[in-house]
């Protein structure tokens, strides 16, 4: 039992374990603050090229989806020479997935949205109504 | 070839052994097989990382080809990877999407194969929703079962599988399923089927887990106890260590080991000792046994197997030793010489079994203790008296509680050595009754032939035995079993002269006492009148035990004066003796002073040596017939009558009326009534004292008589001459008839006693009667 156990274990906590969320391959890893204004939620997507990212707004729910494209075998193979091999894979690529709840409707909020160093920044200014 | 089919690019195909992987779940992967490497490595190359993954129908297969492979499988994608030392890739890949195999497009170096998507049912109905609670249930019953310790509630699981699928795959990864089973699932073309499948392998499961279960809880409670007190032992021990202590028990067990090690044993006995030593160290030191085991292991551990002293067997320094510690006793010295020269000629000789035998105090126990320091042995001694169990002298077996080792090998164990001077006292006084017989076990033990294996019950191996020196000791032969005697050399000590005691009271018996009292030879001296004086009125007895404790009486109170100031040497005089020991013990048995006729004067012998008896005859006028008082054994009463028949038959020789034999009795009468006496001796006594009865003469004053009369009138020999001389001339008589057959036994006489006693030999009744009645004419016949 202890194999399945293990099993179990991976299943449920390993990194991308919501998985069940969706079709995506990988989710890129969030953090959320509370500002004095409204909301700031941090993306890590290193290497994710801007226009590669889409940004979805429904109600109160904030999806990002995109593509992380691997550049080093893209270079290998501009360059027609043989792709490298991989050693140690930790790093997610394709599409990617990820959905956050927010406590406020996003509809109504100013959102304005940041890449910087591979960091994807969604600032969130509700506006007065939305706050209630 | 449908258009459809062409939009999807053929993908490199990793085989699975054993397992299947689920949509939408992780699974951990080792991936050695040259093929299967090829095909990750190429997929890694793509931007997906995503291939193929597919059971194999039998896990055997090492370079399974397209048809070995289930046609359903799952498109998959690394999460991570990682290369060991071994180009093994380890690595997390997910389930992403149900596919059907189409066909393989190359084989080489990898699997290539087409394929089309193969969606998961949607069905949904109240069937459905009702299998999956009861998956639920069952799954829930699985994990209990098994106890895993489950992070997240099972509820909650199921909760974030929102879709029925996902969570049979989940549950399914779970369960230990044979690959098949695990296919099917996959395989489901509803929810509805895959939700029976599970619930159909969760009762399976169920009823294994139960079973098991079921075992495990019996066996459980058995071993629990145990378990439980050896898990204290453990933690015991554990603290132990921690404050640099050996558990008891190991260091002990240990120490055995140890000492086992560095005895010298034969094999035999090794091997037996090793087996009790491991018995030992699996048992705790609380169980009764522990004690037991090692209690025998010190034993065997001890015992002198190899161990022996060299004999110096030297005849000149055996005899000094000899003559130191003992005065006299010339015949037993000579005979222990003898055989100690025996020894030396030829070491390998049987030793002799000596039976030292006589009166108590004449010396056996230091005797065997002299034998023993002339030929350099140990010397090591136990009593037999008053033992009647066989059990102690050869030990009780081992399963008895409280089981020991016989007297005889603790005797050995104690010297130290295997060829010890060991002695046996009081032999005689052996007892016997239900419990066995022990002089049984004693004829083993003394048994040359038998001895050198002989088997304690305690012990149970064999010990040799034979290199021992037996002596044994006995105050008399009579109640010594035939064929333990037949197994003895016998050697007798006669009781000691008046001369002799005073000999040994000068040699050993006062310097012992002075030294005891802490007194100088100088500050008290004993006269040698005084000296006599306490050895014939203040001891009667056949050794010097008696004397000695006299002496001490002197020496104390001798001790006491100088103790309280008296500074002046003192000389003990006879006129002494009054204050120093109060009254004579014993007047000796001085002749009677008149002997009316009728008396004779007999003499005894007696375990204490030797001692004067008076006969007394009267006529009984007018009652006829023999009546005989005096605690008379059977021998002594034939003795009696045949005494009487035979002055009967003498009757006119001696000038006896016949007409007074017929018409008045006689009664015969041996004092002291009190102390019972036996044997044929006194029937030249007896007959004394009848002749005299009948011829009204008083026996002649100052002759005493012993010796077996036979009705012819022959005077037999008899034995303790010695003993019965010295106990007249005590008794101040100056004449002793003894059998002509005796002579050689005078030799054992003092010379002193030989010349001033007058012995008269006699070979029939007649003499003696010359001698007792010298005025009553008598006709030889």
């Amino acid at each position: 039992m202890s194999r399945d156990l293990i099993r179990l274990m991976h299943a449920l906590f390993l990194p991308g374990a919501e998985a069940y969320e969706g079709p995506a391959p990988w989710r890129p890893h969030a953090d959320v603050y509370r500002t004095s204004n409204g909301w700031l939620v941090k993306f890590e997507l290193a290497g994710v090229k801007a226009e590669d990212i889409e940004l979805d707004v429904l109600g109160y729910t904030l999806t990002i989806r995109g593509h992380r494209r691997d550049a080093v075998l893209d270079a290998a193979t501009r360059s027609g020479e043989p792709p490298p091999v991989h050693h140690l894979l930790e790093i997610g690529y394709s599409r990617f997935e990820r959905q956050l709840e927010l406590p406020c409707d996003l509809k109504t909020a100013n959102i304005t949205t940041e890449l910087r160093d591979g960091l994807l920044l969604v600032r969130i200014v509700p506006t007065k109504e939305a706050r209630r | 070839m449908t258009p459809q089919e062409d939009t999807r690019p053929a993908l490199p195909l990793l085989p699975l052994r054993n397992t299947v992987l689920f949509p939408n779940l992780f699974m951990p992967l080792s991936v050695g097989r040259p093929n299967s490497l090829a095909a990750v490595e190429a997929a890694l190359t793509t931007e997906e990382k995503t291939f193929l993954v597919a059971a194999q129908k039998n896990g055997e297969t090492d370079q399974p080809r397209f048809d070995d492979l289930y046609t359903i499988g799952v498109r998959a994608v690394v999460k991570k990877m990682a290369r060991n030392e071994n180009n093994v890739i380890e690595m997390i890949v997910q389930g992403v999407e149900r596919v059907r195999l189409i066909e393989a497009t190359s084989s080489d170096p990898f699997l290539q194969v087409r394929y089309e998507p193969l969606p998961l049912p949607t069905d949904t109905s109240t069937e459905l929703e009702g299998l999956q609670r009861a998956v639920v249930d069952l799954a829930g019953k699985v994990l209990e079962l098994a106890e895993v310790q489950v992070p997240v509630p099972l509820q909650q699981i199921v909760a974030q599988a929102n879709d029925p699928l996902r969570f049979a795959f989940l549950l399914g990864s779970m369960l230990s399923l044979e690959t098949a089973k695990e296919q099917a699932l996959l395989e489901a073309t509803s929810r509805i089927d895959a939700m029976r499948l599970l619930h159909a392998y969760l009762e399976h499961e169920v009823q294994v887990l139960e079973v098991r279960r079921s075992i495990s809880r019996k066996v459980e409670t058995e071993v629990n106890k145990q378990q439980r007190e050896f898990m204290l032992r453990r933690q015991m021990e554990a603290i132990q260590q921690e404050l640099g202590e050996k558990s008891p028990e190991k260091a002990d067990a240990d120490a055995i080991r140890r000492r086992l090690t560095e005895a010298d044993l034969p094999d035999n006995v090794r091997k037996e000792a090793e087996r009790e030593l491991t018995r030992l160290e699996r048992l705790p030191t609380a169980s009764p046994d522990h004690q037991v085991i090692r209690t025998y292991l010190e034993l065997v551990i001890e015992l002198p197997w190899k161990k022996s002293t060299t004999d110096v067997i030297d005849l000149k320094r055996t005899r000094e030793v000899l003559d130191e510690d003992h005065f006299g006793l010339e015949e037993v010295k000579v005979r222990i010489l003898e055989d100690l020269a025996i020894l030396k000629m030829n070491p390998t000789a049987k030793a002799p079994i000596l039976l030292l035998v006589g009166p108590p105090g004449v010396g056996k126990t230091s005797l065997g203790q002299s034998i023993a320091r002339a030929m350099g042995r140990h010397f090591e001694r136990f009593s037999l008296g008053g033992m009647h169990d066989e059990a102690e002298l050869r030990g009780h077996r081992r399963t008895y509680i409280g089981a020991m080792a016989g007297r005889l090998i603790q005797a050995v164990r104690r010297s130290g050595v295997n060829n010890p001077v060991l002695m046996l006292d009081e032999v005689d006084k052996l007892g016997r009754d239900h419990r066995g017989d022990p002089a049984s076990a004693l004829l083993e033990i003394l048994d040359p032939a038998q001895n050198n294996t002989f088997r304690d019950n305690y012990l149970d191996l064999p010990f040799d035995l034979s290199k021992v020196l037996f002596v044994l000791t006995a105050n008399t032969l009579d109640t010594i079993p035939r064929p333990l005697l037949d197994r003895m050399e016998v050697i007798r000590l006669s009781g000691y002269s008046e001369e002799e005691k005073e000999q040994i009271a000068r040699r050993y018996l006062i310097p012992r006492q002075l030294a005891h009292v802490g007194l100088t030879a100088e500050q008290l001296t004993i006269s040698s009148e005084a000296l006599r004086h306490i050895v014939s009125r203040y001891t009667r007895e056949a050794g010097v035990r008696e004397l000695e404790r006299q002496l001490g009486r002197v020496g104390r109170k001798i001790a006491r004066r100088f103790a309280e100031g008296n500074t002046q040497p003192v000389n003990v005089e006879l006129g002494d003796l009054l204050e120093l020991l109060g009254q004579e013990r014993n007047r000796p048995e001085k002749s009677r002073r008149e002997l009316p006729a009728g008396v004779a004067t007999g003499l005894a012998w007696t375990e204490a040596g030797g001692d004067v008896l008076y006969v007394e005859a009267v006529s009984r006028p007018g009652f006829p017939g023999l009546r005989m008082t005096g605690q008379l054994g059977k021998v002594m009463k034939e003795s009696a009558r045949a005494a009487w028949s035979l002055i009967a038959s003498r009757a006119d020789s001696l000038g006896i009326e016949s007409s007074s034999l017929r018409r008045d009795g006689v009664h015969i009468h041996v004092p002291a009534g009190a102390v019972p006496k036996d044997g044929p001796s006194a029937g030249v006594a007896l007959v004394s004292a009848l002749a005299s009865l009948y011829t009204h003469v008083p026996l002649a004053r100052g002759v005493a008589m012993t010796g077996e009369i036979t009705l012819s009138g022959l005077v037999l020999p008899v034995g303790g001459i010695k003993e019965k001389v010295l106990a007249a001339r005590r008794a101040g008589i100056a004449t002793v008839i003894v059998p002509k057959d005796n002579e050689q036994d005078l030799r054992d006489l003092p010379e002193t006693v030989r010349r001033e006693m007058k012995i008269v030999l006699v070979e029939r009744i007649e003499e003696a009667l010359a001698t007792t009645i010298p005025s009553v004419e008598t006709v030889t016949v």
